[in-house]
């Protein structure tokens, strides 16, 4: 399967949130860090429920977090 | 590595190997390949021992250099990779059953066709296995 035409800043937020961790990210929404870092690189695309509580944790609307990368 | 990657890898080389070693013995052991039910239930029940006690032990030594991942319940990333691997293992299962089938139209009888379906089981499990660890890789 090709990788998820979604895009994401969850890198630079966690920068400009004082350099958050994956792992605490991950512990904010409830998922383990590999799949914090895997949405990161673009591997993984998440549920829209998780899509939305990392937006949250970065007070971001969605499209603040995610960009759609197809046609 | 995901908890569940390394526990992954840790069945398909527990199955993999064990029950390699059962099928070599049971074609060196048998008569023209085809060995008579009782051998293959002393072996098959010894197999299944050694693979319960490699997978708890390895698991319990995963869990025990991972306390954090290994107490954390699944989320939605490792519910999705098994449900794929589980999917596409069903129907690799589905095919090598009827397979095994047909051996009982071969004169192989009950012990062909009883050491087929265990085939099938084992290499729909390695299937099973190999598309978790693919899943976590690719993403």
């Amino acid at each position: 399967m090709a990788r998820p035409p979604i895009s994401n800043s969850i890198r630079t937020l966690r920068f400009l949130a004082g350099e958050m961790t994956q792992a605490e990210l991950a512990e904010r929404i409830g998922v383990t860090r590999q799949t914090i870092a895997a949405i990161e690189q673009g591997k993984y695309a998440p549920s829209l429920e998780a899509a939305f509580r990392i937006a949250r944790v970065f007070g971001k609307p969605l499209e603040g977090v995610f960009v759609w990368q197809g046609d | 590595m995901p908890f569940r990657e390394k526990i992954a890898w840790l069945s398909l080389m527990a199955i993999a190997v064990t029950s390699g070693g059962y099928f070599i013995l049971l074609l060196r052991a048998g008569n023209g390949g085809v060995p008579p039910v009782q051998v293959n239930l002393g072996l098959l029940v010894a197999t299944v021992i050694v693979i319960t006690l490699v997978t708890m032990i390895g698991a319990i030594a995963i869990a025990l250099m991972n306390p954090k991942d290994a107490n954390a319940g699944a989320d939605e990333r490792d519910r999705s990779v098994a449900r794929r691997a589980a999917a596409g293992a069903y129907h690799v299962l589905l095919v090598l059953v009827m397979l095994a089938a047909v051996t009982a139209h071969l004169g192989l009888g009950l012990g062909g066709l009883l050491n087929g379906i265990l085939a099938a089981i084992v290499i729909a499990e390695l299937v099973r296995c190999g598309l978790e660890i693919h899943g976590y890789r690719r993403g």
